[in-house]
């Protein structure tokens, strides 16, 4: 085991990839296995001091960041215990590079599907998130695949979850060592990573699953695989018709569901954050973009959608080189504007509401009323294929500034009376308490804080993270 | 404006492996690209259709399955390929493959621009596109980084030197190798893709063009390989663990120990 002391040692774990720059911790452990984490954990527990999980680090709402207290690396859970090719699944541990693992089950044929977009996660971080990737359109996030969880509690005591042996029943999840109420409000059908799961009939692993660290510190899972990817190309349109574009993504789907492994949007605000890079982009376009199984007839497929809906232009891309040009297209937004948000000094504020199919149009026209209607600077894009825009405001002055907090509430209530989800991707972590409170009121957010106190009855672990941790006294 | 592209397939890697035997390049199993200069050179000749209209013609020397570089060529926005392609071509060096590429242009015929990239990434000569205006008897530009206009059969460019630019003017017919700096290369639209892939590419052997045939391949190349050996890179490492102290400590000690510090 390793532990550090030294402020510039630890400095690099005070921080995530979001602009939450209030961390702080005493020290760093980084145990080499489960006899480390529990000699670390119940000394914590003893001595009252809060532990903080870190991971990969490519979080956006500070989760792994610590307000107080040590910080738990798990970088050294790093082995891939086994590949089973004929049951299509590996167990590994929990500080295993996303990267290390694609790769190597590459070799194997086989294809992890949550396939996150940010390669240097953990395992143990995408399961803790319940994290979405480039193709969740076509697989869903990280929690269809969790076949099983080892994870160490405050106690010491090791936890051991499979799916399908235990399911909540007449209002409780009877994990053995306790039992856990489930809570009074039910997590919506939607793309969401909103505080824990809660389900009629729940699988009792769907709770640990998005806990963002605050049950337990998971060091081994077991996730399913699927076999290698067909070859795909992906195709850009580029579209004038910016209002008609919830019933061209509604056709698509229709047309194209079953082929496609991602669908997103850019606006033309978007395009404007690309043309640095591409400057081809045509002016005064927005565009969707598709990642498609590749051959002949879904090639003709889109050139029939492009014509019908007037495209401007399109673009395609088949052999590795453009399909890399592309893929680094999809990219390169996020990492244009968080430059830009650095840039001109002010903290994000970039929205991760999802609603349901039926109410996408509404959710879009709402969105788009609200960008005529306002002067502040901003744009949408993301994951239209899930009914999931990011929409993200660029406050130019303090009183923008205001206003872009209200208009983020506004919208988060708009999204809540459709049936949506405030987090559709990237958790609640310390920064989205306000809007977790919204979508769940108080007593969901107290509930959620009865919970972890029966898994962490000390309340040392992963503070602050999903709800206030003065919710725990 | 007739215009004419001249591109090769080449293996996509920059670690080119040569046969012990034959010394040339190994190109089973690595999988081909257009010459990444190429695609300038396509999108130059694309881009002086789309400004002063014409067709845009590629023309390819290589085996069977160097087509495939002529329908890309074609998804970008060429309008017809010619790959020349016969075992009497094979083993042809930069002067007779400059030969049959000249050949084939002749019969292509009535061409007003003819482009090539700087260089391929893996001959690397740049000799092919001069060689080429040479067996035509017409003017060539070799570097080019921006083309300004063409009127009256004139051609107004910009060529890219070590530390400078020249300007110059010259007439049409003619030839011009370019440089990257002059545009980014487009990606394929779907329209694009699809007519590349409906195409008809036209194959043609010794039999359809008109040249000398001791100036095809072997036989018209006076080039005389000696060696082509791959350079190996050695590469060494060494992986240190402690607490940092010590580590730093070890670490100056061994970069000194290499003169590094």
């Amino acid at each position: 085991m390793i532990v550090k002391t030294g402020k510039e040692e630890i400095l690099t774990y005070l921080e995530d990839a979001s602009n939450f720059r209030e961390g702080s911790a005493e020290r760093l452990y980084i145990p080499d296995d489960e006899g480390d984490l529990i000699s670390i954990l119940t000394d914590c527990a003893k001595n009252n001091i809060p532990v903080t999980i870190s991971s990969g680090g490519t979080g956006t709402v500070g989760g792994r960041v610590p307000r107080e207290g040590v910080i738990l690396s798990m970088e050294r859970f790093n082995r891939i215990i086994n590949i089973d090719k004929n049951e299509k699944t590996s167990t590994l541990q929990a500080g295993v590079v996303i990267k290390d693992f694609l790769d190597l089950i590459e070799k194997e044929g086989l294809f992890y599907p949550p396939f996150p977009t940010e390669r240097t996660a953990f395992i143990g971080g995408n399961v803790a998130t319940n994290a979405s990737g480039e193709y969740s359109f076509r697989f869903g996030p990280t929690r269809r695949y969790v076949k099983k969880i080892r994870m160490i509690l405050t106690n010491g005591d090791t936890l051991e979850i499979k799916r399908g042996c235990l399911y909540e029943k007449n209002g409780v999840i009877d994990y053995g060592m306790f039992k856990v109420p489930l809570p009074s409000y039910r997590t919506p059908p939607v793309k969401c990573s909103a505080g824990y799961f809660s389900q009629e009939g729940m699988d009792g692993i769907d709770l640990i699953i998005g806990s963002e660290g605050t049950l337990g510190v998971i060091t081994e899972v077991k996730v399913s695989l699927i076999d290698a990817l067909p070859p795909r190309f992906i195709v850009i349109v580029f579209l004038r018709d910016e209002e008609g574009i919830p019933f061209i993504v509604k056709e698509i789907k229709k047309m194209c569901g079953d082929a496609l492994f991602s669908l997103e949007f850019f606006d033309s605000g978007s395009l404007e954050f690309l043309k640095n890079d591409f400057p081809a982009i045509p002016e005064n376009t927005c565009a969707i973009y598709v990642e498609s199984v590749s051959n002949t007839e879904e090639m003709e497929r889109w050139l029939d959608i492009a014509e019908r809906y007037n495209a401007v232009d399109t673009w395609l891309a088949e052999d590795r080189k453009n399909y890399e040009k592309l893929i680094d297209f999809r990219h390169r937004l996020p990492e244009n504007i968080n430059a830009y948000f650095k840039k001109i000094g002010i903290v994000k504020v970039a929205m991760d509401i999802a609603v349901g199919e039926d109410s996408f149009p509404e959710m879009y026209g709402f969105y788009r009323d609200m960008m005529k209607k306002e002067k502040i600077h901003s744009i949408l894009f993301g994951h239209i294929g899930e009914n999931h825009l990011h929409f993200n405001l660029f406050p130019a002055s303090d009183e923008e500034k205001i206003r872009a907090k209200e208009i983020y509430e506004i919208c988060v209530r708009k999204a809540i009376s459709l049936g949506g989800t405030v987090a559709a991707e990237h958790g609640i972590g310390k920064i989205k308490h306000k809007w977790l409170e919204i979508m769940y009121g108080r007593e969901g957010l107290k509930e959620m804080a009865g919970i972890k106190k029966i898994f962490d009855p000390y309340c040392i672990l992963g503070l602050d993270n999903i709800f206030p941790k003065a919710l725990l006294k | 404006m007739n215009i004419v592209v001249c591109i090769k397939q080449v293996p996509d890697t920059f670690e080119v492996k040569i046969d012990p035997e034959t010394k040339r390049i190994v190109r089973e199993g690595v999988e081909s690209i257009i010459n990444p200069y190429d695609n300038y050179a396509i999108e130059e000749a694309v881009r002086l259709k789309e400004r002063f209209g014409g067709t845009v013609t590629a023309i390819s020397m290589g085996p069977p399955q160097a087509e495939k570089a002529l329908r890309d060529a074609i998804a970008m926005g060429v309008d017809d390929g010619v790959l020349l392609c016969d075992m009497k071509f094979a083993g042809s060096d930069t002067l007779a493959t400059s030969y049959i590429l000249s050949c084939g242009i002749k019969k292509i015929g009535n061409f007003d621009v003819i482009v090539c990239g700087r260089e391929t990434l893996d001959g690397s000569t740049g000799q092919v596109g001069p060689e080429i205006a040479h067996h035509l008897n017409i003017p060539y530009v070799t570097y080019v980084s921006k083309i300004k206009n063409i009127s009256s059969g004139v051609m107004e460019c910009v060529r890219l030197m070590e530390d400078h630019y020249e300007e110059l003017k010259v007439h049409l017919p003619v030839l011009i190798t370019v440089v990257k700096e002059i545009n980014q290369p487009r990606i394929p639209s779907l329209k694009g893709m699809l007519k590349a892939k409906k195409a008809q590419i036209n194959i043609w052997k010794s039999d359809n063009i008109e040249g000398e045939i001791s100036s095809y391949g072997q036989d018209g190349s006076p080039t005389r390989v000696v060696d082509v050996w791959t350079e190996h890179m050695k590469k060494e490492g060494r992986k240190v663990e402690g607490e940092t102290d010590k580590l730093v400590e070890e670490l100056a000690t061994e970069l000194k120990k290499l003169g590094v510090l």
